[in-house]
């Protein structure tokens, strides 16, 4: 279920006047998400973690420019996504895979055969999503893993709402065809 | 609703995050549809797989934060903007600053040493000779110059000062 940006925006609100607590609720509540986005960009389990950290620092001696214009998760999300850019033009690497940070499958119901079996499907969809171009590809992993509108998803990737449905839609046309291809 | 906007609103229906009108629509669509009905189960998939952040992440970034608030001096970090009483049109002052910085950018990145900041706001950071800070906004935009209009006025004449001053 979708976070209330109202709820939010009082947060900052505390936050600004020095509530930590406020604060820390703030970084409870999106830390989760600022990783699966970092995760999404430097496709690194370490750097992610690094970058992750850094946005949080940055937005919060930012606070004070945040005017509620958007959604703070959007604006939070697109810190980290920027963040993480920087990271690895610094770094000078890429790496290739977040396969070891799937996470495993819940086997409710389900018997160890199939259940290893899900969880290769899955391995394999998303080093079939760690294909797509980086705008598609945040653009899928914000509307499946975090529910993002398109509206917010184009906050992100810098781009408009119809923009951000159509990285979306392209990106999802692609996967579909991967797998389909990988299944023959 | 056709396949195309069954599928824009699918990450919503297997999050559980539609109304239950929505759902049943939806629901009922998929058990018509095996193209549309294959999508819903590799998002459900993607979804209950989703990468979780390590543990102790949280309390890393906590710390972090409050170490950064605690270690700033008085006046470069703050939570909360200051504000003063516009004495010059705020217009003139920011076209100034900005006509200046286009000018006397060069100047103030060679004259910078690790972080700048003015009336407590970060201005600018030097790594390796290059700007590295980002001033972070929620218009969507990262800029890589200062936020001139949250400046206030004292800071902006204090700008303008100092880059005189440097040239």
């Amino acid at each position: 279920m979708r976070e209330d940006p109202e709820l939010d925006e009082a947060l900052v609100e505390r936050a600004r006047a020095g509530d930590t607590d406020a604060l820390n609720t703030l970084i409870r509540r999106h830390y989760e998400v600022a990783y699966r986005v970092a995760l999404g960009v430097v496709r690194d389990t370490d750097l992610a973690s690094d970058v992750v950290q850094d946005a949080f620092v940055k937005a919060t001696r930012s606070l004070h420019t945040f005017r509620g214009d958007s959604a703070f998760r959007s604006w939070m999300m697109t810190i980290v996504k920027n963040e993480g850019l920087g990271a690895l033009r610094r770094s000078g690497r890429r790496r290739e895979s977040t396969l070891d940070a799937v996470a495993p499958l819940a086997a409710e119901g389900l018997g160890p055969a199939e259940t290893a079996m899900l969880n290769d499907e899955a391995s394999r969809a998303r080093a079939l999503i760690d294909r797509l171009p980086e705008k598609q590809r945040l653009a899928v992993t914000l509307r499946i893993d975090e529910d993002l509108s398109f509206r917010e998803v184009g906050e992100v990737i810098g781009s408009t709402e119809g923009a951000a449905r159509v990285n979306y839609h392209h990106g999802m046309t692609k996967l579909r065809s991967w797998m389909t291809e990988e299944t023959r | 609703m056709t396949c195309h906007e069954i599928r824009e609103q699918l990450p919503e229906f297997v999050s559980g995050g539609l109304p239950v009108e929505g759902r049943r629509g939806i629901g009922a669509h998929i058990e018509a549809c095996p193209a549309c009905a294959e999508e819903a189960r590799t998002l459900r998939l993607l979804r209950s797989t989703r990468p979780q952040a390590p543990v102790g992440l949280e309390a890393r970034i906590r710390s972090a934060v409050h170490a950064d608030l605690a270690a700033s001096p008085p006046g470069v970090l703050r939570l909360e903007p200051r504000r003063s009483a516009p004495r010059v049109p705020r217009w003139m002052i920011a076209t100034a600053a900005l006509l200046a910085l286009a000018v006397g950018t060069p100047l103030i990145v060679d004259s910078m040493r690790e972080t700048t900041s003015i009336d407590g706001t970060e201005l600018a950071r030097v790594e390796d000779g290059l700007v590295t800070s980002s001033w972070a906004r929620d218009d969507g935009l990262v800029a890589g110059a200062p936020a001139l209009d949250e400046l206030s006025d004292e800071a902006l004449l204090a700008l303008l000062a100092q880059m005189e001053a440097g040239a």
